[in-house]
């Protein structure tokens, strides 16, 4: 769409409809001048004849035979008459006149309009009386007159074109006028949306910080999108920091693994060894180098996990029963080798929307962190079920469990319970992290919950559907030691 | 010599401890995270303490500015990650004395750790000369009046602490806290069997009494001494 300014838009509205309402405005007045003008200009005519009338009646003549000597009437140029008597006789006319005058004005009393020589005149009738020898003591006689009389219309132009200039000036003036007051008032107005627009041009990566200057709330239209903005900032701001910090604490873990190495293999080489100290160095290296590898094995899970999934593939349904029996059967041995006895509770038919291997990945490192804190003797159980008609599993185990202070934090990335145990378990603290993206990726939930010293008891809910009710759940014992 | 490694990453603590005791020969102690460390590094008297910055219970920042705070004099090596200069700056601001990033050299970091505990004690030079007694803390070998001097690692490490220190008196005590870790046994008369050994193979039948013992005060090293008394 080609970009349009509001400014100008508004402008030119305005200035539009102020256009049409002067345009009717000036008609309308245009039109009661004419009529004021025609008005005037009868009188005038009529004023004319009757002084022309006047003429007559004070010819010196007492006779029939008045003659008006038109060089006498002092009429102004232009004017057209004719003086007639009653019998048809003409008592005086102008120089320039003719019968198609006559037959234009007609008999009546009212004025018309004619064209004469290409010019227009207006013109009517009066029907005067001249009196004859008139005395102090008779009336004298009576003798009808008509005259015609007709004047240019060329003063009656020149005032309406008068009128319709001073009209249309007057009415540009103050087109002219509106139209400077409103670009004056919109940029006035517009001001604190260049600020605003200002402010949130000094966005950049380095500094995410936005505050809308002052004056954008102080304007109600703006308030809104200043507001809308500021939300929309901080919430930008605060993903951008937690990305940062994980960055930055991945860039920390993946140095201090390189460290590892390195220092290792420089150990190595600082002096001559036995073939005995190569060998014990070179496994450490190759332990060192497999937990590198874990770690950026769980950042790049991470980082898919983090990736907006396409609504195109719906995700497959995994049987949870199928798949933490796996999961136990694979843990059996970490379990045997810890001494913890491992328990699995299934219950049939509970499908999940997860894809299988996310199941996998999720049941696992949840198992393993449970076995990992709890203490020979102990007991780690994985458990499907529906709780409160949610589908989930539960891991749950009778280990340390974790301080209150620590829970709240559990599911952060590169969070470590207690720092000298996760580091003797080789873990990153990723692991719980990647248990929630997974959780949350498939549109469930985890949860943690921990008595210190007693147990820890892990639930995961997945969206999902139930086959079947009413399964009795039995418990398999995969190990079972003590 | 003895240095304290804070550092929670165990396998990095252990390499780097492994390095200075087979290198310098220096004795280490290591706290896997802040708390220990701090409180180690005000127990123990430590000649240098490398410390890295992301530590469980208390940040490396905060156990560096603790020990500022509560005077403790022992230059301190950071280990750090982000090696911006702002996060430097402030390092140093906050009275680190040196930082390698990482992934450091380890061989730099031994250079950096002898560098700072030399110049901890005043000397600018890894070749150390008292008098006509030469030690020299790369090779780590001692030359008495140009001829070498067959030393045990002990015995080295006594001159070198001593010449570090050259008249003044060191006390028996202090010789063990720079000389042992907390994994040794630490008994006095063993200071004074390795002086009395040292002592011999100095002196090579000799009159010069190289080092003197000051009786209920300690040891000191008088080369310096009979320099100024000609």
């Amino acid at each position: 769409m080609k970009p349009y300014s509001l400014t100008r838009r508004l402008v030119v509205t305005v200035l539009l409809v102020e256009l049409l309402l002067a345009t009717a405005a000036t008609g309308l007045a245009l039109l009661y001048e004419r009529q004021q003008n025609l008005h005037s200009f009868d009188l005038m005519l009529r004023g004319r004849a009757d002084s022309l009338l006047g003429a007559v009646q004070d010819a010196e003549d007492a006779g029939d035979n008045v003659m008006l000597d038109p060089k006498a009437l002092d009429l102004p140029r232009g004017n057209v008459y004719e003086v007639r008597d009653v019998s048809g006789r003409v008592v005086g006319r102008s120089a320039k006149w003719n019968r198609d005058i006559e037959q234009a004005i007609g008999q009546q009393g009212s004025a018309r309009n004619f064209r004469l020589d290409k010019k227009w005149y207006r013109g009517f009738a009066l029907h005067g009386v001249r009196q004859i020898d008139r005395t102090d003591s008779s009336p004298g006689i009576a003798r009808p007159v008509v005259i015609f009389y007709a004047a240019s219309l060329k003063p009656f132009w020149a005032a309406m074109s008068h009128a319709a200039k001073f009209l249309l000036i007057s009415n540009f003036l103050i087109l002219l006028f509106t139209a400077g007051t409103l670009l004056v008032l919109l940029r006035r107005g517009m001001a604190p949306l260049k600020e605003l627009a200002g402010a949130a041009s000094a966005i950049s990566s380095n500094s995410l910080r936005f505050r809308a200057p002052p004056d954008a709330f102080a304007v109600e239209e703006l308030a809104v999108l200043a507001h809308a903005l500021e939300s929309a900032m901080n919430r930008l701001e605060k993903a951008f920091l937690q990305q940062q910090v994980f960055v930055h604490d991945a860039a920390h873990e993946l140095k201090t693994a390189v460290t590892i190495i390195k220092s290792s293999l420089q150990l190595l080489t600082s002096r001559k060894r036995t073939a005995t100290e190569y060998e014990r160095g070179l496994e450490m290296c190759l332990s060192d180098c497999a937990r590198l590898e874990d770690l950026v094995q769980k950042l790049l899970i991470l980082a898919r996990l983090e990736q907006p999934r396409g609504e195109a593939a719906a995700p497959a349904k995994t049987d949870l029963s199928e798949c933490l029996r796996d999961v136990a059967n694979q843990m059996e041995p970490l379990a045997s080798v810890r001494g913890v006895t491992l328990i699995f509770e299934p219950a049939g038919g509970r499908l999940a929307r997860i894809a299988g291997d996310e199941c996998t990945t999720l049941a696992t490192n949840l198992a393993v962190n449970a076995l990992q804190h709890t203490p020979a003797g102990g007991r780690v159980t994985l458990r499907v079920g529906t709780w409160e008609g949610r589908t989930g599993f539960e891991v749950e185990d009778n280990g340390e469990g974790i301080r209150a202070e620590d829970l709240s934090h559990v599911f952060d990335r590169f969070y470590r319970g207690d720092p000298s145990r996760s580091r003797h378990t080789g873990g990153a603290g990723l692991g719980l992290a990647i248990c929630k993206a997974i959780a949350e990726a498939a549109g469930g939930s985890i949860e943690i919950v921990s008595e210190p010293g007693r147990m820890t008891l892990a639930t995961v809910v997945l969206p999902g559907e139930q086959a079947e009710l009413g399964v009795h759940p039995r418990q398999e014992l995969l190990s079972d030691r003590r | 010599m003895r240095v304290l490694i804070v550092e929670d990453e165990e396998r990095l603590a252990e390499n780097i401890a492994v390095a200075l005791r087979e290198g310098p020969g220096y004795a280490v102690d290591i706290a896997g995270d802040g708390e220990t460390g701090a409180y180690l590094a005000e127990m123990g008297e430590y000649d240098l303490i490398v410390l890295d910055l992301m530590l469980p219970k208390i940040s490396g920042t905060d156990v560096l500015q603790r020990l500022r705070k509560r005077g403790q004099k022992a230059p301190v090596l950071v280990l750090t990650a982000i090696t911006s200069k702002s996060s430097i700056v402030e390092l140093l601001n906050s009275g680190a004395d040196d930082y390698v990033g990482k992934p450091f050299d380890l061989g730099e970091l031994m250079a950096r750790v002898k560098a700072l505990i030399r110049r901890g004690k005043g000397v600018r030079h890894p070749l150390i000369r008292v008098g006509d007694l030469e030690v020299d803390t790369l090779e780590r070998s001692v030359r008495c009046g140009g001829v070498e001097v067959e030393l045990s690692p002990t015995e080295y490490r006594i001159v070198e602490y001593l010449s570090h220190r050259p008249s003044s008196i060191v006390s028996k005590e202090s010789l063990l806290e720079h000389l042992y870790d907390f994994n040794w046994e630490r008994h006095s008369n063993v200071i004074e069997a390795h002086v009395s050994n040292l002592r011999r193979k100095l002196n090579r039948g000799g009159e010069e009494k190289w080092i003197e013992t000051l009786r209920g005060r300690g040891y000191r090293l008088t080369a310096a001494l009979r320099e100024a008394q000609p």
